[in-house]
């Protein structure tokens, strides 16, 4: 009755685990997938938009936060349109703007300031966009806004193209007039004077289809139509005095920048669209056969602050000349529209062009990306609109983005990062999880060459050399050893240790040679002593009386620290290493996490070692004794031999607790996600990682699940190193309770 | 001696080191937490360290520690500074402060420096001058210490008084929110019960306010 009851109990609490441990994995597995789900785009309307056919010119298309209201800028003035109905709001004000717009530029990713250019030289400045509003209930209601300023003119005669920003204090133009000039200016504010001179900065030769100013007003780019990029870089403008030119006299310009010139195309390819993602660091440059890059500026190597553009991403390519690009405002998404009435969405980190739609039949006059990365508009120059709703939460994850070497904004080249988050949306996430893997390996691997020599030692000793009784006490001692919590110990490591170890590392080095010294000294005393004497003692005082000893040559190690560091380091120990390995000794360093995490360790590979070094059949070890070999002959031919596959999976099980050791490496080590193997600096594991950003990941966002496919990979990787190292326990135990 | 060598006796010192070194580290480990652990128990004494220049620091000294990187080839031990926590963070800014071993002159350990605990503020180090015993009530000439403590006991039992009235009023509190909740939902739905529920609310609402007068 009681055997019975025994048994299910038993039986029903193995399979209580084994229901949680899937259950875990299950839950895992499920915030993880969502990551690698494919996008999908729905046609959500379709509408013709009224007077939607204007005259070939320039157009300009958004849309607000909840798609619920287009505008159009063109040649045919400004309307608004609402997507709901697909009728145009009626709004006083739109009567001001001109009918012969020949450029309009956005201020900005995002921004709702405009200009637009008209064919006799006038430049307007405009707000164009969407408000919110909230009705009595609370409801919230868009409402169009349209405010135009006060028109300036900065030469005569008409632009071909324009560029324009609007930073958080300046506002800075740039345009290009028909006979090839580029002038640039300040835009003032008051709008006094009615004649506003523009700095000449350079003169082309060659037609310019796009100019590009970035949020800096640093950076100028200018595409032409034979597949070239000019880059201009404006810092020197701002020093020198604006002078009066007119286009007409080239010759007394006064400051002349000399920029850098790319080919991004076939000779022959006009540069069909330019433009920056949110951010303006990723230049998009769309050309007249289709093709898509992404370039950015990256420092060159050697020279003190010279800049050169290279190519950092190559996207899908259009079958048609790409006629309009939008980017997103919250990441690097983009969609591009062409000819053919395509439209692209594209993600520059990870490389993809997630969705290929054919939104229409005629070619795309304008495309914009709503707000929310959620969807999109496109004007066809059949005026028709076209808005699309689509589903692509995780753009940036892609396995080579996660696992493989990226090209990041501002980095020279591609490389593993891991740099999760920052302050605002401009930043550009770096999944890299390669750093975090490597992390976990090198804390692993310190941790184990102090913990496996130790925990061996220790366990071949209490099975085989020591009296019972003796083994009896010394046992239990050292599997208390894990019983501490692992945030104590982390705890003590990084405020205790790492300091001491910062200003005693020398002694440490020391200790490596005394104490194997005193060890080997200790042995030829021992030897020395009469027999007799000897055999009184039980078997295993060896330790006993070792221990006061090396206690007593690790105080004077420490003590003669100095000493140590003159003799051996010539005096400064940190310089020492820098001139020797090249690296800076970091106080949170890789040894001192070895230390740590190899005391935590050591219990656990301790505790299988001698199990399976105690089984080993007695008749064999005194069948060897009798044989007249002595007690190490015995240990190291037959014992060791016979309970390898035990230690292997000692040291298995060791590995797998390492591998999941969090709350040292959080305090113990600086927590850098950086792949290197030195002694002298931190690292970032993947359990330490997950504990210090899941707190601070938005739920269901990115970096949650980011998290939770790291938390997987180490359920994985611990669950099959744990199987394996049991298995092979199981094999062992069946082998020898049978012989 | 190869004899010693071929018998491996060595090798067994090795392994009998590598439970020593295990031994030694628990035990150290031990050792440490238990002496910084109970050490809080043993406090400093109260020191009043008169500097060189005349100025005196009154505080608690809680470690001593050479300043990093002042060993030079005329002092290779560096110079000693110790940690005095001086309290008085209303006063001083901060709750510890440094001083040289160099611009020490002497250290007393007088009787009659107090360390008081306050609620604010972290602790204050002094002399106890006088106290103020409610409004108007100064009282600076007899033994101050026994009168302070019977004054830290009424403080004591005036403290407890308030927690436990701020728990009835919360669990008052708590009574009328549920049941203006059960009202609404009266309301809600059909207003038969809602007199009682009404009537009821009213009893509880004058209760809190004869509570709270009583407070």
């Amino acid at each position: 009755m009681l055997d019975r009851t025994a048994r299910y109990v038993v039986s029903a609490g193995g399979i209580a685990v084994i229901v949680t441990i899937l259950a875990i994995f299950f839950f895992i597995f499920r915030e993880v997938t969502p990551l690698f789900t494919t996008p999908t785009a729905r046609l959500l309307a379709r509408f013709n938009v009224p007077g939607g056919t204007d005259p070939q010119g320039p157009i300009f298309i958004g849309t607000d936060d909840g798609k619920t209201i287009a505008y159009v800028a063109g040649p045919g003035g400004v309307r608004f349109v609402d997507l709901s109905t697909g009728t145009v709001i009626p709004m006083d004000g739109l009567e001001g703007f001109p009918s012969h717009v020949t450029v309009l530029a956005q201020g900005g990713v995002g921004s709702n300031r405009y200009v637009a250019a008209t064919a006799d030289g006038l430049i307007i400045p405009f707000k164009m966009g969407v408000g919110t509003r909230f009705a009595e209930g609370g409801q919230r209601i868009h409402q169009p806004l349209f405010r135009q300023s006060q028109p300036f003119r900065m030469a005569s005669g008409s632009f071909t193209a324009l560029a324009y920003r609007a930073a958080a204090a300046e506002q800075g133009l740039a345009v290009l007039t028909a006979d090839g000039a580029l002038l640039y200016v300040d835009v003032p504010d008051g709008d006094a004077e009615q004649r506003v001179p523009g700095k000449e900065l350079y003169r082309f030769d060659r037609p310019v289809t796009h100019l590009a100013l970035d949020g800096a007003l640093t950076n100028l780019y200018a595409g032409t139509a034979d597949g070239l990029l000019y880059h201009f870089e404006l810092k020197e403008v701002a020093e020198t005095r604006p002078s009066a030119i007119s286009p007409n006299h080239p010759g007394r310009a006064e400051t002349r920048l000399s920029p850098e010139v790319y080919r991004v195309a076939r000779e022959g390819v006009a540069v069909s669209a330019l433009g920056f993602l949110n951010g303006d660091r990723s230049l998009v440059v769309a050309t007249a056969d289709g093709d898509v890059s992404v370039w950015g500026l990256t420092r060159l190597p050697g020279s003190l602050g010279r800049f050169h553009l290279e190519q950092m991403h190559k996207l899908s390519s259009h079958r048609a000349p790409v006629t309009s690009f939008s980017p997103s405002t919250r990441d690097k998404g983009f969609v591009t529209a062409d000819q053919l009435g395509q439209v692209y969405v594209h993600y520059a980190t990870s490389e993809q062009t997630w969705l290929r739609l054919p939104v229409t039949d005629s070619a795309i006059r304008a495309v914009a990306f709503a707000p929310k990365s959620d969807g999109f508009v496109a004007l066809d120059a059949a005026g028709q609109l076209a808005l699309y709703e689509v589903r692509n939460p995780f753009p940036e994850v892609t396995f080579q983005t996660l696992f493989g070497a990226v090209w990041y904004e501002g980095y020279e080249r591609p490389e593993h990062v891991w740099q999760s988050s920052s302050g605002s949306d401009e930043f550009e996430p770096k999944y890299g999880l390669m750093p975090l893997a490597f992390g976990t390996i090198k804390g692993t691997m310190y941790a184990l060459c102090l913990a496996v020599p130790l925990a061996i030692l220790s366990a071949v000793f209490t099975s085989q050399f020591m009296h019972p009784a003796l083994r009896g006490t010394i046992k239990p001692v050292i599997e208390i050893m894990a019983a501490l919590p692992t945030v104590v110990l982390g705890f003590l490591a990084g405020l205790w240790l790492a300091p001491l170890l910062e200003r005693f590392f020398p002694a440490l080095i020391g200790m490596f040679i005394v104490l194997p010294a005193v060890i080997v000294a200790m042995s030829f005393v021992w030897s020395g002593i009469p027999s007799r004497l000897r055999e009184r003692l039980r078997p295993g005082t060896e330790a006993l009386v070792l221990m006061p000893l090396l206690a007593g040559s690790m105080w004077l190690c420490l003590w003669a620290n100095e000493w140590i560091e003159g003799v051996l380091f010539g005096g400064d120990f940190r310089q020492w290493v820098l001139d020797a390995f090249g690296v800076h000794y970091d106080q949170r360093n890789a040894v001192v996490v070895g230390i740590v995490m190899g005391f935590a360790i050591i219990p656990i590979i301790y505790s299988i070692a001698e199990e399976a070094l105690s089984n080993v059949p007695k008749h064999l070890i005194a069948g060897s004794l009798a044989l007249g070999a002595t007690r190490w002959q015995t240990v190291l031919r037959l014992v060791l031999l016979a309970a390898s596959p035990g230690i292997f999976s000692a040291m298995m099980i060791g590995f797998g607790r390492a591998v999941g050791e969090t709350m040292i490496v959080l305090m113990a080590t600086g927590n850098t996600p950086i792949l290197d193997w030195s002694w002298s600096n931190g690292f970032r594991t993947l359990s330490a990682n997950i504990a210090v950003e899941i707190p601070e990941a938005p739920h269901g966002g990115t970096l949650y699940r980011v998290l939770f496919l790291a938390a997987l990979l180490l359920f994985i990787l611990t669950f099959a190193i744990n199987t394996v190292a049991e298995v092979v326990r199981q094999r062992l135990r069946d082998k020898y309770m049978s012989a | 001696m190869k004899a010693f060598w071929k018998s491996g006796e060595l090798f067994v010192w090795l392994t009998a080191a590598g439970v020593a070194v295990s031994l030694l580290m628990i035990a150290g480990l031990l050792v440490l937490i238990m002496v910084h652990g109970l050490g809080q128990f043993w406090s400093q004494n109260i020191e009043e360290l008169h500097l060189k220049d005349g100025r005196r620091v009154i505080g608690q000294v809680m470690s001593r520690e050479i300043v990093p990187g002042s060993e030079t080839h005329d002092h290779p031990e560096g110079r000693v500074r110790f940690r005095v926590r001086v309290g008085n963070r209303d006063t001083f800014g901060s709750d510890f402060r440094w001083v040289d071993e160099a611009d020490l002159h002497a250290r007393l350990v007088p009787g009659d420096l107090v360390k008081i605990d306050r609620r604010e503020w972290g602790p204050a180090y002094g002399r106890l001058v006088g106290l103020y015993d409610g409004p108007g009530a100064y009282r600076g000439s007899e033994q101050l210490w026994p009168v302070m403590e019977s004054m830290l006991a009424r403080v004591e039992n005036n403290r407890r008084t308030i927690d436990e009235l701020d728990e009835r009023i919360g669990a008052v509190n708590h009574e009328i929110e549920t049941l203006r909740l059960k009202r609404r939902a009266l309301t809600l739905d059909g207003t038969m019960t809602s007199h009682e529920s009404a009537r009821d609310e009213e009893w509880k609402r004058r209760i809190s306010v004869l509570e709270e007068e009583y407070q």
